[in-house]
């Protein structure tokens, strides 16, 4: 009873509201203390199987319409077999919801200002086996020592053995290059800083002084080539070349002496040039210290401070670098080993699929063949990831973190006409695959998009600056993929795919006609 | 697609709105106590968008949305800008068509704990999803525009990114919860 | 917030976009005022039991980013005759990877020096099974044109990667016959009869046993070698009596030429130009044809940058080959002046602060 009047009050509420429409002000979203919205999809099914859709816009090189016809897109549960048996699945749950929120930027350590950040948040998890940026972490390793070791098995702790093998090979290399210097990586970097300043400087400046030479040299012997009589021009072996034969008093000479001095000048600057560079390009080589060439030094340096962070800092153990993170993550695999060994089980994940025909027109034969592309996700888990949007300066800036875990992605292209064993020897299929996409981060480096009327976009990530280098090195979050095994109709191996930790100081895309 | 469910389910609460307030006069106990159920709503409904031509494109001579051989009446037309109303527009264009539901259903529930067993304590609103959702010459048309609303100025712009067509039956189950969080 | 307001708040939202939809008078002329997009279009060919798919992607690109490690087509090839070095795990493993470079690296006011790349697209390659089905035979990323640095501590690479390596041979002379140089009197004395002649050579990825491009009867995989194939040589563009005499001279044997290691580990190159560091035109300086790619089996791609076919195996495959230009010139995508070829690069700066490993 009270429930249906409380829901005509809401839908009079609304109406009134509809009348009274003005967005809400800068003081009004000030207030919103990072209140919102907790999203829960229960027993979902999604299919749009019975329904035609067709997708229009897209074009050949001809300018020619391509016809797109989606025939399929679901979002089921996990076991739904490509979409073929309905299994319900739950988005969101009352104790890990989806959430639409307005928070405050100061609680975001990436953004750090008074402004409203509006957020569009998956669920979110703690436990190792649940976190799917853990889980993935665990499934990485497990595969890896399936490939280095040739044990496959399903022990959850091979995952804890392939990382800890890892980590002492980096713990080794490590070693061995402190050892190289006698553990005296100080006075390595002391001569590495010192022989640049002394000696790739300074001979630097002089190749750059001598490459500005040659450019006006080069532009006198220009001037003078296009004013060049056909006389002395015919006793040239062509541009840059001198006129060294006789050029008689009949023929026209103009500019001979003139041109001849100034191919004797270009030559004169880019052989000092060379000589410049040619005294740089040793120096690497041969300015030693105890007995080891700057390049090697230097080669040998970054690689140690890639692996165990800053030489200057500390004495002993590592600071940061690979080493470090790898124990980071370490404890995270052996959680997620503790959790399968004493027979927890992951949540069941969603099955994502949509199904396409194309009709292209093939330009080799001369006539139009169908296309068929199914793409099949199964198992998909997307907790910890987030858009955020902000208003700067009349922009709109986003963080956009995608972390999508998927136990297989299967790649079809055999038609409806193609028999059971067609399909499966046709299908592509990786395994324990993981996006981890990170595009911007704050104020350092906010994501930037905009259109134009003419259907071009932008889409940006502003180059980085000095004073936000360090904060975002250490805390920016970087994009990875990861396949574990990629193989054609179940037996023909391809093997793994690995992009790891990338980001970008700066990107810029811009869209153009073809 | 994921955009479509949710303009469904927005377009589908706006026609919540529409039936209840044509019929506003407070209900008394005693009509209260004949209503048997859940204490939710059920609903059924059909939603046409510019099934006849609206008010805006009234006839192809307005503004044609076919090609020259084959005219078509236009649809409605979706502007948002982003950069408080300046040249950058994100455009739903051409928007017609139909879609019919049976069995959404609204309500409000008491949840005491959440599936963790720790205490949860919130009224949630539960859409109950109609199982099928039936599209009748469903399309749009999405668009990048350099002004809110059509016009035939000679400085209007709009470049067509893509159109989707749908015809037939959509399976959509289960429930869309929506509650409070801190 | 109660539930109220929070679906309020929705509705409200979805309301306000049909605001904006206001009444104007309309002309015939409105279909000329709109157009479609231009920046996808989807190709498709055929060449024997192939066909292709091509998504063309009409975007300009400008990068500078790091990559700690890049793995492709890791799986076991065991038995494979081939593969160069058999401890390598994958087909491609670059660790650092780099693209574009930081100037003023280590000062307050930094300067992002990005790679460009124009018009990237995907292809997709089937195989027809001859009995009405097709399979993904492979799957490539290309970029119609590129320019710019790239970096990276280069483990192993398998694919066409064409270097030329051009210099005076007086600094061949100058490194093989100078204090701690090892080439014999004779090739001296020819290096230093051909004095500031230039000459250049093409380096590819070679076995380092053999120095050769080819084993088993198809390209190296995973190679850890780059140097003038055997039984090649340097050349003299600029002709003359020296030139003639260079080919001859510097004939490459055992990875060795005039006395001088003509075959380099991959490691030791930390940087490559991409294109034609001398200019800034992007259009006269970018390199063609450029492609990462992976296979499930012989696959013959299109060649972009030329007019063939470019024969690819099972596995992961980089394709930075020479290019004809638009005036009928070769080019490489990559150039190394002598001395460098002969010692390694030195890498660029790839981060604000640091070197690398940021």
């Amino acid at each position: 009873m009270k429930q249906i009047l409380l829901l005509c009050c809401l839908s009079v509420v609304f109406f009134q509201s509809y009348a009274d429409l003005k967005p809400l002000d800068d003081a009004q979203l000030g207030a919103a203390t990072g209140e919102g919205l907790g999203l829960v999809l229960d027993d979902f099914v999604f299919n749009v199987d019975d329904a035609v859709t067709t997708l229009t816009g897209i074009e050949n090189s001809q300018g020619e319409d391509v016809v797109v016809k989606w025939t399929d897109f679901y979002i089921m549960g996990e076991g739904s077999n490509k979409g073929s048996n309905e299994t319900p699945v739950d988005i969101g749950t009352f104790a890990h919801p989806w959430t639409i929120s307005a928070i405050p930027g100061s609680d975001i350590s990436s953004v750090n200002d008074s402004l409203a950040v509006f957020q569009v948040a998956a669920e979110n998890y703690t436990d190792p086996l649940n976190n799917t940026e853990d889980y993935a972490g665990w499934a990485y390793f497990q595969e890896q020592h399936c490939r280095t070791s040739g044990v496959c098995s399903s022990d959850p702790n091979n995952a804890v053995s392939a990382i800890d093998a890892q980590i002492s090979s980096m713990t080794l290399e490590r070693d061995a290059i402190s050892g190289k210097y006698g553990n005296n990586l100080t006075g390595l970097n002391n001569s590495i800083t010192s022989d640049i300043n002394n000696q790739i400087k300074p001979q630097q400046t002089v190749v750059a002084n001598e490459q500005d030479d040659i450019e006006p040299a080069y532009n006198t012997m220009d001037y003078y080539w296009d004013r060049l009589g056909s006389g002395a021009r015919n006793d040239t072996d062509g541009f840059g070349t001198k006129s060294d034969g006789i050029c008689a008093f009949w023929e026209d000479c103009a500019y001979k002496s003139e041109y001849n001095n100034a191919v004797d000048n270009y030559n004169a600057q880019v052989s000092q040039f060379n000589d410049a560079q040619r005294e740089l390009a040793p120096r690497w080589n041969e300015v030693k210290w105890n007995n080891v060439s700057l390049k090697e030094r230097l080669t040998d340096l970054e690689q140690y401070e890639s692996l165990c962070g800053d030489v200057g800092s500390t004495g002993g153990g590592c600071s940061d670098g690979a080493i470090v993170i790898r124990q980071a993550q370490r404890s995270k695999v052996v959680d997620v080993a503790l959790g399968i060994g004493s027979g927890l089980t992951r949540r069941g994940g969603i099955d994502i699929g949509s199904k396409f025909e194309f009709d292209v027109y093939d330009s080799t034969t001369g006539t139009t063949r169908t296309d068929y592309l199914d793409i099949d996700l199964s198992g998909v888990t997307l907790d910890g990831s987030y858009i955020r949007l902000w208003g700067s300066n009349g922009d709109l800036d986003g963080e956009i973190n995608l972390k999508l875990f998927a136990d297989s992605l299967s790649i079809a292209t055999c038609g409806p006409a193609c028999s059971a064993a067609q399909v499966q020897a046709s299908t592509l299929t990786g395994t324990n695959v993981f996006l981890n996409l990170a595009l911007g981060y704050g104020k350092a480096q906010p994501l930037k998009f905009s259109v134009t009327p003419d259907g071009q976009f932008e889409a940006e990530l502003p180059k980085l600056t000095y004073s936000n280098h360090q904060d975002f090195y250490q805390n920016a979050p970087k994009t990875s993929v990861f396949i574990g095994n990629v193989n054609l109709g179940g037996n023909n191996d391809l093997g793994g795919l690995t992009i790891d930790g990338m980001q970008f100081n700066y990107l810029k895309v811009n869209s153009h006609d073809l | 697609m994921i955009y479509n469910v949710l303009t469904m389910i927005g377009l589908a609460l706006i026609t919540l709105s529409l039936p209840l307030n044509a019929e506003m006069k407070p209900l008394t106990d005693s009509a209260l106590d004949n209503i048997s159920g859940q204490g939710g709503v059920y609903l059924t409904g059909e939603f046409t968008i510019n099934k006849n031509p609206g008010p805006l494109w009234a006839t192809t001579g307005d503004r044609n949305c076919g090609s020259a051989s084959d005219p078509k009446v236009c649809g409605l037309r979706f502007a948002v800008s982003v950069d408080g109303g300046g040249s950058e527009w994100y455009v739903l264009d051409d928007v017609s068509g139909g879609m019919a539901f049976e069995g959404l259903t609204l309500r409000t529930e008491f949840v005491a704990q959440d599936e963790e067993g720790n205490d949860f304590n919130k009224e949630v609103l539960k859409v109950g999803l109609p199982g099928k959702v039936k599209m009748t010459d469903y399309k749009f048309t999405f668009a990048f525009s350099n002004q809110g609303a059509w016009s035939d100025d000679a400085g209007f712009r709009q470049t067509d990114i893509f159109g989707i067509q749908q015809d037939g039956d959509i399976t959509l189950k289960g429930n869309l919860i929506m509650f409070p969080t801190e | 917030m109660s539930v109220y307001t929070s679906v309020v708040f929705i509705l409200v939202v979805l309301n306000v976009v049909t605001v904006h939809a206001e009444l104007t008078p309309l002309s015939d002329e409105q279909l000329s005022y709109s157009t479609g997009q231009a920046f996808i279009s989807v190709d498709a060919s055929s060449y024997q039991d192939f066909e292709f798919t091509k998504i063309n992607l009409g975007l300009d690109v400008e990068l500078q980013s790091n990559i700690d490690e890049l793995r492709l087509g890791e799986f076991d090839r065991t038995g494979d005759p081939s593969v160069a070095d058999e401890s390598q795990p994958a087909d491609v493993i670059i660790r650092n990877f780099g693209l574009g470079r930081v100037d003023d690296y280590d000062t307050t006011n930094p300067k992002i020096v990005p790679f460009i790349i124009k018009d990237p697209y995907i292809e997709l390659a089937y195989k027809k099974d001859g009995a009405g089905g097709r399979q993904i035979a492979g799957f490539r990323l290309g970029f119609a044109q590129a320019k710019g640095d790239l970096s990276g501590d280069f483990v192993s690479l398998t694919g066409n990667m064409e270097g030329l390596i051009t210099g005076s041979s007086s600094i061949a002379y100058d490194v093989g016959c100078g204090p701690g140089g090892s080439v014999g009197w004779f090739d001296c004395l020819a290096l230093s009869i051909a004095g500031d002649t230039t000459i250049e050579a093409v380096a590819k990825l070679v076995d380092k046993d053999t120095g050769q491009p080819n084993l088993g009867g198809s390209y190296v995989k995973r190679a850890t070698w780059l140097g003038i194939p055997q039984g090649e040589s340097f050349s003299a563009p600029d002709g003359g009596l020296i030139g003639a005499l260079v080919p001859t001279l510097s004939r490459v044997d055992n990875c060795k030429a005039l006395g001088l290691d003509a075959c380099f580990p991959v490691s030791i190159y930390q940087s490559f130009y991409v294109g034609d560091p001398g200019t800034d035109n992007f259009e006269t300086g970018s390199a063609k044809g450029i492609f990462m790619s992976l296979q499930s089996q012989q696959v013959p791609w299109q060649d972009y940058a030329g007019s063939g076919r470019i024969n690819t195996d099972k596995g992961a495959f980089m394709n930075f080959a020479s290019y004809t230009d638009t005036n009928g010139q070769k080019r490489y995508p990559f150039v190394v002046d002598l001395y460098s070829a002969l010692t390694g690069t030195t890498r660029v700066p790839t981060c604000i602060g640091q070197t690398k490993g940021c």
